[in-house]
């Protein structure tokens, strides 16, 4: 099995104090990985250390490598290193323009001028996030007039246009209600073919549904990594079997 | 970063420099040319010299604008306040509530001349007031009325909502509640709300031109006297032309130094309860 | 005991609550009860379109057109605006999408600052430091519309530097992630998503400081010019606000001069409502509707 992304004693801190301590990992590719633990325990952090967004947040300081496909994501510039690693946010956060101006805002910036280059872009894109069918009709109405689950989902379409390796999701279900919520998942599942996917999430069942890896931090520290089925349904550490059978969290 | 995001850059950069350096060309300026004229005679002697101004100092426009001033922010802070406290703690429906917004903002709009029109026909004229500090201190009042209730309506719904239900749960009266809790809680913010509320009366010349400031007025005795006042006096002082020049940047002074020192309280006083509201 | 303080208490917030809010009506009916014998008088079509101001008959008769002091109140509000949009713009897009918290906390005051300046002061400096340098540039007495515009614009910028920063930071806080999370730099993301997804409520914010601006007197008085004239850029002109001010003092009581001048003030105010409220109906249906 190809590994996406190796992580290699991944630390890293806010204003001197110490969010992640000495993460060592392997994401395989065409999987999803689901990273859980308690509030608070890192999770968000890691997931932002992948693509070296943590330097956006002020006072943020990290350390240790992240290897994609065996190169060093420290030497991949910056903006080559955000397209090969698309980021979904927990809330969604569409452009406030229209669906198709969302779509085509990052395939422009990159110099893709031809309208049907742009249109056959956002036609699969739309289709793959399965959301094509129902938009198709007006692709130029508002973002901001879709219900929740479908700005999730045109977050996701908005990532996959800049054709990522890995996609990242932080809680991308955590303001949805439980049926925009199933939708995604079914999403997730059929974009890993194409995609490797890493998703922190709160909900156990959630991750027990589409996770095929399951990484447990907790207090900033890797815990427990392995196949899903061994870490959600065996764990072998103390903290894992009590946060999984709701003792904190 | 593509061309766009460069021109952006470089158009911010400019635009708070230059919004940085107009604000410190403003003081410094008035300051460096207002400065040797400042002393104690010329904040203690009424104006004197062939032209008058020229000459002497500016003390029947200080003790005036403090007249001006206090009774502005007592006629307008009372009923701000008590129309803050209303909407945040009484106001229990939403139509009214959006009303007397409204209306609020509508008052906020009047331009300043047109409260002097108004306070001219209603206090003047027909309350045979004649043009005396009250006159004029009545607009001054409804112009800083919707200004000072903004502030105070911000301080009141910053209040964390538990304070106020926990001393209703205890069965506590509205009035207890608000003496007690709510204005307690947040004294400093009603403070700086009414100092700069006061600072804005002070600077304001349109609307007491022709209701209670007389050129060269003495010290008021009483509220139905008419007064002098520091702007309408930077004002005379200016038309005057060439030779009250250096009196006109010291009075320009006086009043900078008033902005910035209110300014400098507030701001240090949000810092420090900024701090305190994070340690909570 | 406590129920006669409370009851008094509670008399008390409701009268002074009902005691502001009555203010309005009471500028808007002593205001209007000048203004209205004019039009006894004088046409209305005549006194918002006629150009011809000559209050005092000194042998040609009198005439009440206020249209150039319309003209001349939109010329420098605008003037001063644009001005104002070019800087506060370009500083809010700083204040939101560069500054930190802490360069934020810090600078915003000192740009409230500029807020309680005294009008007068403005019109001061504008005298002694923008006059010499139109007049430099051939303007004859260094009096001009622009000039006032500048003086303007320097007093509308805290207004619009905060309103529309605020915008600008809850737009980002929105926009500014995902965009560079698909490795947009920061000010592409600025220029291209933040500006145009504010744009609605700048647009707002600059209305309601056109209002202000048409309202204020002293320091457009003072570097306008004031002349009965057209407005040009680099021509004087005089406000509404400036002729209030300027001619109230001289104008004999229940004259038709008088009545001319609350007139041309009752109209000043009944264009800024509609102005306000227009822009705040405007602002909650876009609420409503979910906008931002």
């Amino acid at each position: 099995m190809d590994t996406a992304l190796r992580i290699e004693n991944l630390s890293a801190s806010y204003d001197g104090k110490s969010a992640l301590e000495g993460v060592s990992l392997e994401i395989p590719k065409n999987r999803i990985t689901a990273v859980i633990g308690p509030s608070g325990c890192g999770k968000s952090t890691f997931l932002r250390c992948l693509n070296r967004f943590l330097q956006e947040d002020p006072g943020a300081q990290m350390s240790g490598s992240v290897e994609l496909f065996g190169e060093d994501t420290a030497k991949i510039p910056l903006e080559l290193l955000r397209r090969k690693i698309g980021m979904v946010f927990q809330i969604p956060s569409p452009f406030p323009f229209s669906i198709y101006r969302n779509m085509t805002y990052a395939p422009r910036y990159y110099g893709i001028r031809d309208r049907k280059k742009l249109d056959a872009l956002v036609e699969e894109k739309l289709k793959l996030a399965g959301l094509y069918d129902e938009v198709k009709d007006d692709l130029n109405r508002s973002a901001m007039k879709l219900s929740g689950g479908q700005q999730q989902r045109l977050c996701i379409a908005r990532a996959l246009t800049v054709d990522p390796d890995v996609l990242l999701l932080d809680e991308p279900c955590s303001a949805l209600d439980v049926r925009s919520s199933a939708v995604i998942e079914e999403l997730l599942t059929s974009l890993k073919q194409r995609y490797t996917i890493v998703i922190v999430t709160h909900n156990i069942p959630q991750a027990r549904r589409i996770a095929d890896e399951a990484v447990f931090l907790f207090n900033g520290r890797l815990t427990e990594w392995g196949s899903a089925e061994q870490v959600l349904r065996e764990p072998t550490q103390t903290e894992t079997r009590e946060f999984l059978s709701g003792v904190f969290g | 970063m593509r061309i766009r995001g460069l021109l952006a850059r470089i158009w911010a950069g400019l635009s708070i420099l230059l919004v940085l350096a107009v604000i410190l060309f403003l003081f410094v300026f008035i300051f460096l040319r207002g400065g040797s004229v400042i002393t104690w005679d010329f904040l203690s002697q009424p104006p004197s010299g062939a032209v008058l101004g020229e000459e002497g100092g500016i003390l029947p426009a200080i003790t005036g604008s403090l007249a001006f001033t206090l009774t502005a922010t007592v006629l307008g802070g009372l009923p701000a306040i008590a129309t803050a406290l209303y909407l945040v703690f009484f106001c229990k429906s939403r139509r009214l509530g959006s009303l007397i917004h409204t209306i609020l903002q509508c008052i906020s709009g009047i331009p300043s001349i047109v409260l002097g029109l108004f306070a001219y026909s209603f206090f003047v004229r027909d309350l045979n007031w004649g043009r005396c500090v009250l006159s004029a201190s009545m607009a001054l009042a409804i112009m800083i009325l919707p200004f000072i209730e903004i502030h105070a309506e911000k301080a009141f719904r910053e209040i964390p909502r538990g304070f106020v239900e926990s001393s209703q749960a205890l069965g506590c009266a509205p009035y207890y509640t608000v003496f007690h809790v709510v204005l307690p809680s947040c004294r400093g913010e009603l403070i700086s709300g009414i100092l700069l509320g006061a600072c804005y009366a002070m600077g304001a010349t349109a609307p007491m031109i022709f209701t209670g400031a007389v050129a060269f007025a003495t010290s008021p005795k009483s509220l139905m006297q008419p007064a002098m006042a520091l702007p309408l006096h930077l004002y005379l002082l200016i038309a005057q032309g060439t030779t009250s020049l250096d009196r006109a940047y010291g009075t320009a002074f006086v009043m900078m130094a008033l902005i910035l020192v209110s300014n400098l309280l507030v701001m240090i006083y949000t810092e420090r309860s900024h701090r305190r509201w994070i340690q909570r | 005991m406590a129920k006669t303080a409370n009851r008094f208490f509670m008399l008390l917030i409701g009268s002074l609550t009902v005691l502001a809010i009555l203010s309005l009506a009471f500028v808007i009916w002593f205001v209007a009860k000048e203004a209205l014998p004019l039009f006894r008088e004088v046409s209305p079509a005549a006194f918002f379109l006629g150009t011809r101001w000559m209050p005092v008959d000194f042998g040609n008769g009198m005439s009440f057109g206020i249209f150039n002091f319309i003209m001349g109140t939109l010329a420098v509000s605008l003037t001063g605006m644009i001005l104002a949009l070019l800087v506060g713009l370009g500083a809010s897009l700083y204040l939101s999408c560069a500054a930190t918290q802490r360069v934020r906390t810090l600078l915003y005051p000192v740009i409230d600052l500029l807020a309680g300046i005294p009008s007068v002061v403005y019109g001061f400096v504008g005298l002694m430091v923008l006059k010499p340098v139109f007049i430099r540039a051939g303007v004859k007495t260094g009096l001009c519309v622009l000039a006032a515009g500048i003086v303007l614009a320097v007093m509308l910028l805290p207004y619009l530097i905060s309103a529309s920063s605020e915008t600008m930071l809850k737009a980002r806080a929105r926009c500014l992630p995902p965009a560079m999370a698909l490795g947009i730099s920061r000010w592409d993301a600025a220029a291209g998503i933040v500006l145009p997804a504010s744009a609605r409520n700048i647009l707002m914010s600059a209305g309601l400081a056109v209002g202000r601006a048409m309202g204020e007197t002293m320091a457009v008085m003072m570097v306008m010019g004031n002349a009965n004239l057209f407005p040009k850029l680099l021509g004087k002109g005089e406000s509404i606000a400036a002729l209030i001010a300027l001619e109230m003092g001289t104008a004999v009581a229940d004259s038709t001069h008088y009545h001319a001048l609350y007139a041309a003030g009752f109209a000043l105010m009944i264009l800024l409502f509609v102005i306000n409220l227009g822009i705040s109906a405007l602002r909650s249906r876009l609420l409503r509707r979910g906008g931002i």
